[in-house]
């Protein structure tokens, strides 16, 4: 893992001199969850996704020496990709406000949980059963694997505010996948 | 409604667990780096300063150094005039028929040169700013 970021310090510095063979290796290093990322936030639209993936590395490379390094690379990046999405959908920021989805999209079906291919599936639809907030949340912490710190920082939210859309969430899915839990399994 | 059974650590696990597939590449970092270069072309060029041609180089030398010939040539002309005015005043003085007699004027008689002073000092210093 030190020995990933030392490289990828080592490419970065490169990019930054105009190499863009290195600036390649970054782009190869990052791009699949930039577009796990966008392809989250644009709902499943691929294409969409794929093409706000190249601007955003292209924003990236127009500006990597704006990048001061005081936060993970990954972390700028997934910034960089959640502004061009704003900027796509012409809205300034995500909602803050707390909105319950409808009741029909929060009914996950009975399953076998023993059926790993339908967890991805299960989770899915009870990620669409909460707000966008909650939503995003969950999806950058989890995920994306980025830290709660890191996370409030990509989607532009106080920590404690991101926190608070975390565990109302959490509580919302722990309902939606209990027959998911350890306990139902038994 | 029932409270559930569970916990953080198998909810948070949970939900790692079903993060999606990595993307695979399929020729994406490719069209990213035509994208790059694209953009990279299309950005303003930063201007450098235009290379300057040795005849212009040899121009503003000569020219610098016709300033400078003047300077010296006015330079020795107003000491020569000072040489000649102090020739001229001994002359003077030496063939007039009532001898030679020296006074030195009183204090408030020297305050007339002052502006005269003054005017000349005002001029070089323009001359000298203008020159540079």
């Amino acid at each position: 893992m030190a020995s990933d970021e030392t490289e990828s310090a080592d490419w970065l510095a490169r990019a930054r001199e105009g190499d863009r063979h290195a600036f390649a290796r970054l782009v190869r290093a990052h791009q699949s969850r930039v577009r796990l990322q966008l392809r989250r936030l644009t709902q499943g639209d691929a294409a969409l996704a794929d093409d706000l993936a190249q601007e955003t590395f292209v924003q990236a490379w127009l500006h990597l020496n704006d990048f001061r390094g005081d936060a993970r690379l990954a972390t700028w990046l997934h910034r960089i990709a959640l502004t061009r999405f704003l900027q796509h959908v012409r809205r300034p920021r995500l909602p803050l406000e707390w909105r319950e989805p409808e009741a029909e999209t929060a009914n996950v079906p009975a399953h076998d949980p023993r059926a790993v291919e339908g967890l991805g599936r299960d989770v899915d639809r009870a990620l669409q059963a909460l707000s966008e907030i909650q939503r995003l949340a969950v999806v950058h912490c989890f995920h994306l694997d980025l830290t709660h710190a890191e996370a409030a920082q990509v989607l532009g939210l106080p920590l404690g505010t991101l926190k608070s859309h975390l565990d109302r969430a959490k509580i919302r899915l722990r309902e939606l996948l209990d027959a998911w839990s350890p306990e139902s399994a038994t | 409604m029932n409270p559930s059974t569970f916990t953080d650590a198998a909810l948070d696990g949970l939900l790692r667990a079903s993060a999606p597939e990595p993307v695979a590449d399929a020729g994406f970092v490719a069209r990213t780096m035509v994208a790059v270069d694209l953009a990279a072309r299309s950005l303003p060029a930063i201007r450098r300063p235009a290379p300057v041609a040795p005849i212009v180089i040899a121009r503003a030398l000569v020219a610098e150094r016709r300033r400078h010939d003047a300077q010296a040539r006015l330079w020795r002309w107003a000491i020569a005039g000072v040489i000649v005015g102090m020739l001229l005043l001994v002359a003077a003085v030496a063939l007039s028929p009532g001898g030679m007699t020296f006074r030195i004027a009183e204090l408030p008689q020297w305050y007339a040169l002052w502006p005269a002073l003054a005017a000349g000092a005002l001029w070089y210093a323009w001359q000298e700013f203008q020159a540079a």
